[in-house]
């Protein structure tokens, strides 16, 4: 593979750059590979050029405005499971979804003792539950529920959320002690757009060039995104499509089938590989650690910054399953993804004990038949080793689809 | 005068199959009436339908019927089969499966509604189960979306938007039902509101005399009014015959566990698809179930007259705030005091949440601090396909023999 360098960085805390190191593809991917292994306890590689890190729970946090406050946001990622299973923590039941299970086992084990605080926005039952068990939990001097409005239209809904987006300002200021200016805040959103921006384009190249990256690649670098300074993400995601962009020649194409994939999480990542190796490939999704994401930046400039950050979450929210939709619509939005991907099918990750899209799925599902658009829906734990019969029922599902 | 030995059961309990009867009639009923039909949840102010002579209907207390007359394995089943999950709530798995199949145990079925109100201090899950109703039926829904504050003090700015989604809710009302709303027929609704939630209060209290005259079954029982028909003369007097009744009770000593020997708190919802066996089981040894916090929470659900909207607004903001795991704990030792407990039993209830996830942590908290032993036991609220009957009851055994060894010690 043809080599490179590394650009001239602006801020020499975020890397050695001693030496020159020549890149590849597998050097960038084992640079995003070493953040994900620890995130939290690697949390002080980024200490220098932040005032500490402050986590948050999935999802629906204006990430911009912890960073213009001088802090590193990191979500808070279910452990990777590694193909083990986990018990949970002995008081929560088993009834609670297996990532608020996981993080609350990692917050009792002290995995998030690096953090200078979290903040939990209340999505679904069990965050909020947890939320109040969280603050017993947990010995962090910052901790704040972000109370996003739970609909998108209606009377007061907005100013609401500006209102809520104050509060969540004027507790960063009484933290920090320090103004949080609006032009931090319009920087910030610059750069968390810039980021965006990179993987989308990312997405599109992967979908373009399967054979060059892997799904599971590829979601690793945007779960990535939410656990590291976005500065150095942007730049090393930007090298990584430079790198592939000069590789593409070389590679000869390879026919995926793409499908579109609905859901919150897309953990476990073996759910992913099963895919892939099937040569087939996500090429539009909507999940939390992915297009939910990644899709929510846009504007700012001479813009008003509390506008950009509810449009965002906004959009964030009507893409996940749990606000309040328009009746009619319902399947409309993934009939477009289907349409705008050329996908041939639709895969369900429904996370056992996850309510949201358990009650879309059927109405979905039903929209996908009426078009003869096939569809499987497989049920996910992060808590227990990914079942042969995912696999089976993944199998089975590509090869109609292959056949048809 | 001595405690009555013999079980005596509650007499104006026998009302309601009237008064349940007469409310379904006129709900079915609704289209030839030219009234309109709303789909509501438990916790909605149903006060504002009443002023406008709309028919509330609660697809939470339907499903509780289902399951009552143990229907609930057949009519959910119908639900999964169109690929929703076991998983979810049941009281909605019955719901959509009774909306799919139109098998219902109410004569007539439910009517369809006209549109659907929601409040979601009560749940998330509610949204979900609403807006599916919502699309089945093509009908609008208006969700009154409460942030969640647990114990906080909620700010102002999320006091307006409360506020400012009932404005809201009064023109979606006038706009659909193509009326103005009635303000002196509110405050006349609201007015009998706070009377009857007033005397429910009261009675709910009872549970605090020695004997109790009632158990929390006989609530569980009684509580169909002040959910349903909060704001009408028939539930105001329904509950005045009640206490009445329950005054007399006291007054003879008559207990509604003869020989009452432990007197025991009750978390979560009933087990309705399990509550014979349950009330059987604990009359046999002699515990009564005096306290609880779910039919508690209808007692504040009143709104001041004069600033109803600003005053439903704090309760569904903080009042409320009980269901969060610090307040739940504040309450129960509190209960313990004064109900003299010498036990609590927490239902983790597997289709809710809500009211499940922090049940663990609840129990050890109080047992830590008050030192008075609790059991969790793993069951649903409508599903008896969910768990065991005879398991539940095993670990009942062992507890009372806690229980017991623990009242030796004591006396
Ligand atoms: S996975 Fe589902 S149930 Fe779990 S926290 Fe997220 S939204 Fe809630
Ligand atoms: S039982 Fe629980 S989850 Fe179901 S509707 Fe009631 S509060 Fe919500």
């Amino acid at each position: 593979m043809k080599g490179r360098s590394w650009p001239a960085l602006a801020n020499p805390v975020f890397l050695d750059l001693s030496e020159v190191i020549t890149i590849t593809r597998d050097v960038v991917l084992e640079k995003f590979d070493t953040v994900l292994k620890d995130p939290y306890g690697g949390i002080e590689r980024w200490k220098g050029s932040y005032k500490g890190s402050i986590g948050y729970f999935l999802p629906h946090v204006p990430e911009e405005m912890i960073h213009a406050a001088g802090f590193l946001p990191v979500a808070l990622l279910a452990r990777d499971p590694g193909g083990t299973s986990f018990g949970g923590s002995p008081f929560i039941p088993n009834i609670c979804c297996s990532y608020m299970r996981s993080v609350i086992e990692m917050v009792v084990s002290q995995e998030f003792a690096k953090l200078a605080g979290v903040i939990t926005p209340i999505v679904c039952d069990a965050s909020r539950v947890l939320s109040d068990m969280w603050r017993n939990e947990s010995s962090f001097k910052f901790y704040e529920v972000f109370r996003i409005p739970r609909k998108v239209k209606g009377i007061g809904v907005r100013e609401y959320f500006r209102g809520e987006l104050e509060r969540m300002r004027s507790f960063l200021e009484n933290y920090t002690g320090e103004p949080l200016r609006d032009e931090d805040l319009k920087r910030s959103i610059e750069i968390y757009n810039k980021n965006k921006e990179t993987l989308k384009k990312l997405y599109r190249f992967q979908v373009e060039h399967p054979s060059l990256l892997t799904t599971r690649e590829f979601f690793n670098i945007v779960k990535c995104a939410m656990v590291m300074p976005k500065e150095v993400h942007t730049m090393w995601t930007a090298e990584l499509l430079a790198v592939l962009e000069e590789e593409q020649e070389r590679i000869p194409a390879t026919e995926f089938i793409r499908l579109v994939a609905v859901g919150k999480l897309w953990e476990p990542p073996e759910v992913l590989d099963i895919i892939y190796d099937n040569r087939a490939i996500i090429a539009g999704d909507n999940f939390c650690v992915g297009s939910a994401y990644i899709e929510s930046s846009g504007g700012v400039d001479g813009g008003d910054p509390y506008a950009v950050l509810m449009d965002g979450l906004f959009k964030q929210m009507t893409m996940f399953s749990g606000y309040l939709s328009p009746r009619r619509d319902k399947g409309a939005g993934i009939l477009k993804l289907i349409e705008k991907t050329s996908a041939r099918g639709a895969v369900f990750f429904q996370l056992k004990f996850c309510e949201l899209l358990a009650y879309d799925y059927p109405d979905l599902r039903a929209a996908l038949e009426k078009r003869n658009i096939p569809a499987l829906a497989v049920e996910t734990d992060l808590s227990a080793v990914s079942s042969g019969r995912v696999k089976t029922q993944l199998e089975a599902f590509l090869e109609i689809i292959k056949g048809s | 005068m001595e405690s009555k030995s013999s079980k005596q059961n509650i007499k104006t309990l026998g009302l309601l199959k009237e008064i349940d009867g007469n409310y379904y009639k006129e709900a079915v009923h609704a289209r030839r009436n030219n009234r309109l039909v709303g789909w509501v949840n438990a916790l909605s102010p149903v006060e504002i339908l009443y002023a406008m002579d709309i028919i509330p209907i609660y697809p939470e207390n339907h499903a509780a019927i289902i399951q009552a007359r143990k229907m609930c394995p057949e009519i959910a089943g119908v639900a999964e089969a169109e690929g929703y999950s076991t998983d979810l709530c049941s009281y909605a798995l019955c719901d959509i499966g009774s909306a799919i199949s139109a098998e219902s145990p109410v004569p007539g079925g439910l009517p369809r509604p006209d549109f659907l109100m929601l409040c979601n201090s009560q749940c998330g899950t509610l949204t979900k189960w609403f807006e599916v109703n919502s699309r089945r039926f093509d009908a609008p829904l208006f969700l009154i979306d409460i942030p969640y504050w647990g114990g906080k003090k909620p700010d102002k700015n999320a006091k307006n938007y409360v506020v400012r989604q009932f404005d809201e809710l009064i023109l979606f009302l006038e706009v659909l039902t193509g009326k103005s709303f009635d303000w002196d027929k509110f405050k006349e609704v609201l007015d009998i509101s706070a009377r009857t939630c007033e005397i429910w209060d009261y009675i709910i209290g009872l549970g605090r005399v020695v004997p109790s005259p009632l158990t929390v079954f006989d609530q569980f029982v009684a509580m169909s009014p002040i959910v349903a028909q909060r704001g009408t003369v028939t539930a105001l007097e329904f509950y005045r015959k009640l206490k009445a009744e329950l005054d007399l009770r006291v007054e003879e000593k008559v207990a509604a566990v003869p020989g009452e020997k432990y007197r025991l708190y009750w978390d979560n919802l009933p087990t309705w698809c399990s509550m014979r066996p349950f009330s059987e089981f604990l009359s046999a040894k002699k515990a009564c179930l005096n306290a609880n916090t779910y039919t508690w929470g209808w007692t504040k659900l009143a709104a001041d007259p004069q600033r109803p909207f600003e005053s439903w607004a704090e309760t569904h903001l903080s009042a409320l705030s009980l269901f969060y795991l610090g307040g739940r704990v504040k309450r129960l030792l509190e209960m313990i005091e004064e109900y003299k407990l010498n036990g609590f039993i927490i239902h983790l209830n597997r289709s809710c949440k809500v009211l499940s996830l922090d049940a663990i942590r609840l129990r050890d908290e109080v047992e830590n601090i008050s030192g008075v032993p609790g059991i969790v036991i793993e069951a649903d609220h409508g599903d008896q396909r969910l768990f065991s009957e005879s398991q539940v009851f095993g670990r009942l055994e062992a507890y009372f023999e806690i229980l017991e060894s623990k009242k030796q010690l004591t006396e």
